[in-house]
């Protein structure tokens, strides 16, 4: 490893971060964003976001009269109004009603930044820069399938950059240690060659197989094959900051994860996870549990990466060919970003 | 160039930079100080460095890296 490979704050570090600004960040579940606004820290700015008239609107959560957190106010018909005093902004952030001088509205120029906000996903998605992203939201077409069930998990924070908490998912070689006896068996660890492809916005990853186990919901559909089953990925990973995964759990059997994750700040990120089956679909309790006990034996690990952001030099960390294939891939086109590299990859 | 000695070449399109060549085979490869690319230092290569180079063909997680028979 080279020298200073384990330092905070190095400067292609701090490029990443500020580049990432420039695609569309998870910030909340669309199902969540009801008759109150709500508060997320993004890049660490404080936003706060409404629905207004059915759609949602990401603004600055800072009122401009005096600096309170416009999260903590309602909404009132098409505009948000601050809980302090009264002060209502519509939906381009100018400050339509000032309730303690009525005839000051509309009058005086108190423009509240307000940032681009689709839906796609289940998710609200905003970003922060001045220009609209390039690459679209990601892709999430299982949850809109009448054949499928879809369950979703409240936001949590971890303390990672961004990229390791992505980059955990697509990590083959680490489910035969951290998940031995689940999604893994560390007497069985080595990984087959696989596929790696960018196309669009995303790198495409095919894998597999994988020894899984199958006392567990994800495998309990799986008949007459013992105490393991051969599990095949496929990933669709939406750069820089989601991913699709559909494991097998049977012939028909699909098991689909698909998580976002957005930067609080340089090492704390948010994460949004949702799941879809095909299976299984009243154990309910059985996925949930499921899904907890994964993230608990991943969360240590990924906490104690140091450093807590990606080295933007390949060279600072090892790699395993073959195995590391996808990350590796991942990481490349991050560097690009990282450069000032936007650009779609050439649809295979 | 003896009949022992073996050629070394890497596929720079290919290569990504990850350094495991320059950890294996340092008397053979060196990162540029920009990072920008693999140097190699030892395009003809035998003995201990010929062993040294192969395990660096063997750890390249691209491939990028031939050593002639």
């Amino acid at each position: 490893m080279k020298q200073g490979a384990t330092q905070l704050d190095m400067a292609g570090e701090g490029r990443l971060y500020e580049h990432l600004r420039n695609f569309w960040q998870p910030v909340a579940f669309s199902e969540d964003l009801t008759d109150s606004p709500v508060q997320v820290t993004l890049f660490g700015t404080r936003l706060a976001i409404a629905r207004l008239d059915g759609q949602p609107y990401v603004f600055d959560d800072i009122c401009r009269h005096r600096g309170s957190a416009l999260s903590l106010g309602r909404i009132d018909g098409s505009f948000l109004r601050c809980a302090y005093h009264g002060w209502a902004y519509d939906k381009t952030g100018t400050v339509v009603d000032i309730p303690a001088r009525p005839e000051l509205s509309g009058k005086l120029v108190a423009e509240l930044p307000v940032y681009p906000a689709v839906e796609a996903s289940g998710l609200v998605w905003t970003c922060l820069a001045d220009e609209p992203p390039v690459f679209p939201p990601p892709e999430f077409p299982e949850m809109h399938d009448p054949e499928y069930k879809t369950m979703r998990w409240d936001a949590y924070e971890w303390n990672c950059s961004a990229a390791r908490r992505l980059e955990n998912y697509f990590d083959f070689s680490h489910f035969a240690h951290v998940h031995h006896g689940i999604l893994g068996d560390r007497d069985n660890a080595v990984i087959a060659d696989y596929e790696v492809e960018r196309s669009g916005s995303e790198i495409l990853i095919t894998a597999g197989p994988f020894i899984e186990f199958t006392d567990n919901p994800k495998n309990a559909s799986v008949v007459g094959g013992g105490e393991t089953y051969e599990a095949w990925k496929r990933y669709r990973v939406f750069m820089p900051n989601a991913m699709k995964l559909n494991s097998s759990a049977g012939p028909v059997e699909d098991y689909v994860l698909f998580v976002a994750v957005a930067p609080t700040s340089r090492t704390v990120t948010r994460c949004f996870t949702m799941m879809a089956r095909n299976f299984g679909l009243d154990d309910d309790a059985g996925f949930d549990a499921f899904q907890h006990t994964i993230l608990d034996q991943d969360r240590p690990i990924v906490e104690s990466q140091r450093p807590e952001e990606l080295p933007i030099e390949l060279s600072a960390e090892m790699h395993v060919k073959a195995a590391d294939l996808g990350t590796v891939e991942y990481r490349r086109w991050l560097y690009e970003i990282a450069d000032g590299t936007v650009e779609l990859a050439v649809t295979g | 160039m003896s009949q022992d000695d073996a050629a070394v070449e890497v596929d720079h399109a290919t290569c990504i930079v990850s350094g495991m060549c320059a950890s294996v085979a340092p008397k053979v490869f060196r990162i540029a100080d920009d990072n920008s690319a693999v140097i190699v230092l030892e395009s003809t290569v035998s003995g201990d460095t010929a062993t040294d180079a192969r395990n660096a063909v063997i750890t390249c997680p691209v491939e990028a890296i031939t050593v002639s028979d």
